[in-house]
């Protein structure tokens, strides 16, 4: 496991993170939800920027506190409101990378940073926030790093800068000895990306899949009060009340295809599990 | 921790017309100025120099530029390093460059044979600004760029009041200071010696201080 939290906890008034979760090697594990969940603290909790109250954070196999500066540089990291400072360019950046980190790759970095359109010589808060999210993922990819840690990295983007961003992530995944976290709003673009993910809601994980399972098995069951009176809704995760009756969210999709096929039956996206799993209330 | 010192580097020079104003500035005050006055040049860069060591923590915060910086494998210590190492080196460096300017101004207005007599006094200036950091910077680190900066220049009000009424009043200084200030008119080598010592002592402290602080500061 290149991450491991186990049963973390930290407190803040008003928030309790209570979080558990596993990014495999090789693999593109997705932190989900919505705006104050915790994806951010547990974010912190990983890159040792915050101290959990009990519980254990391990990345490459060892207490985050224990990493030793060599480790670190294997950290690729994007996070959503923070960078190098705004006053500096990307000129600045690479005698300051080269320094950082020992695999710095200074001139794919800078042909990189041209084949995007980034000026050299703009000063970091000056450059568009399309431009600047490129910037953040090429000086994370910059220094053959072995697991990303991506905070937001497609925020406030447009389709097109946000596929450019995935397509570099994709490209970053081809050796097959790498792994990726991350966490965004889009759940969209992480459909055609990752590999399972994790739904966090006030502090807790409440669910993990992988994404496969997901697009596969999960469906969103649309019934009338009468059907609902006679489903079996063993198979049912969530419930949702409704203008017409019910949404139902299962894992089970074909037991309702093949058992009641009348029902009105959708694919299960991402976007409607996670609203399914948060504004749903169990059964 | 050179990464972290080239980036302070490289935002300094972002800031070089202005520093190029302030040299012009204490150039002409200290033309203008009477023998007495003269020294202010070094007295002045060696401040305003100081004033951009403490400015280099606001670019770090600016835009929540810290989570970054500390999410880097550098680290905690060797950002509180860097810190030290880069503004210990920025401010000597201000300094030769205020002696170099006082040199030339005042043997250029007065003679070499006089500014040699006031040569002694301008490391204090550089030990007063060292030392000052040395008090300033755990507060930086643990109240952030502005509310560390305010109560640092809080600290150096009260402190130059208090010189201030000590003047005014004619109360006695404490008899250790006394007895330096002594040292200083009689053998001021050994004055320097011993302020350099203190100066060593106080920076060494702060610094293990700010590891301390920033060992246990979240972001």
């Amino acid at each position: 496991m290149l991450v491991k939290l186990t049963n973390v906890e930290k407190h803040y008034a008003g928030f309790r993170l209570n979080c558990s979760m596993k990014v495999p090697e090789g693999s593109v594990t997705a932190l989900l939800g919505p705006n104050g969940a915790g994806k951010s603290t547990t974010f912190k909790a990983i890159l040792g920027l915050i101290f959990p109250e009990a519980g254990a954070v391990e990345v490459f196999g060892k207490p985050v506190k224990q990493m030793t500066k060599e480790e670190k540089e294997k950290i690729g990291i994007v996070l959503s409101d923070s960078c190098f400072s705004g006053y500096l360019n990307i000129e600045d950046l690479t005698p300051i990378l080269r320094h950082l980190y020992s695999r710095f790759k200074k001139e794919e970095f800078l042909t990189r940073c041209k084949n995007f359109g980034l000026p050299l010589e703009k000063k970091i808060k000056e450059l568009s926030t399309g431009m600047a999210a490129k910037l953040k993922i090429l000086i994370a990819l910059s220094h053959d790093a072995k697991l990303l840690i991506l905070d937001e990295p497609t925020a406030g983007l447009d389709v097109l800068a946000r596929e450019e961003i995935l397509d570099m992530l994709r490209e970053y995944m081809i050796p097959g000895d790498r792994s990726i976290l991350i966490s965004s709003h889009i759940s969209s673009d992480l459909e055609g990306l990752c590999d399972d993910f994790y739904l966090i809601d006030r502090g807790t994980i409440v669910m993990h899949e992988e994404t496969d399972v997901l697009l596969g098995n999960y469906g969103l069951l649309k019934v009338t009060e009468e059907q609902y009176r006679t489903l079996d809704t063993g198979r049912i995760l969530r419930r949702k009340k409704e203008s017409f009756g019910y949404s139902l969210l299962t894992d089970q999709k074909q037991f309702y295809q093949e058992n009641m096929p009348g029902i009105t039956m959708e694919k299960g996206s991402i976007d409607e599990v996670i609203t399914m799993m948060i504004r749903g209330e169990e059964i | 921790m050179t990464g972290l010192i080239i980036k302070d580097w490289k935002l300094l020079k972002r800031q070089g017309r202005y520093y190029g104003i302030v040299v012009a500035l204490a150039c002409v005050l200290s033309l203008s100025g009477s023998q007495n006055f003269s020294s202010f040049i070094t007295t002045y860069l060696t401040f305003m120099i100081t004033m951009f060591a403490f400015s280099s923590f606001n670019y770090d915060d600016f835009d929540n530029g810290m989570l970054f910086l500390m999410a880097l494998p550098s680290g905690r210590h060797d950002y509180v390093k860097a810190k030290y190492v880069f503004s210990i080196l920025l401010i000597t460096g201000g300094w030769i460059l205020g002696v170099l300017l006082h040199l030339t101004l005042f043997t250029f207005r007065f003679s070499l044979a006089d500014y040699l007599e006031i040569l002694p006094s301008e490391p204090v200036y550089l030990l007063l600004c060292l030392i000052y950091i040395g008090f300033a910077f755990p507060l930086l680190m643990k109240y952030g760029a502005e509310k560390g900066r305010n109560l640092a220049f809080i600290g150096l009000g009260i402190l130059a009041a208090a010189v201030y009424l000590i003047a005014k009043t004619g109360v006695r200084l404490p008899a250790l200071l006394l007895t330096f200030d002594r040292l200083l008119q009689t053998s001021p080598l050994t004055a320097l010696v011993i302020l350099t010592a203190g100066c060593i002592l106080v920076l060494w402290i702060s610094c293990l201080l700010s590891m301390r602080i920033m060992e246990k500061k979240e972001f």
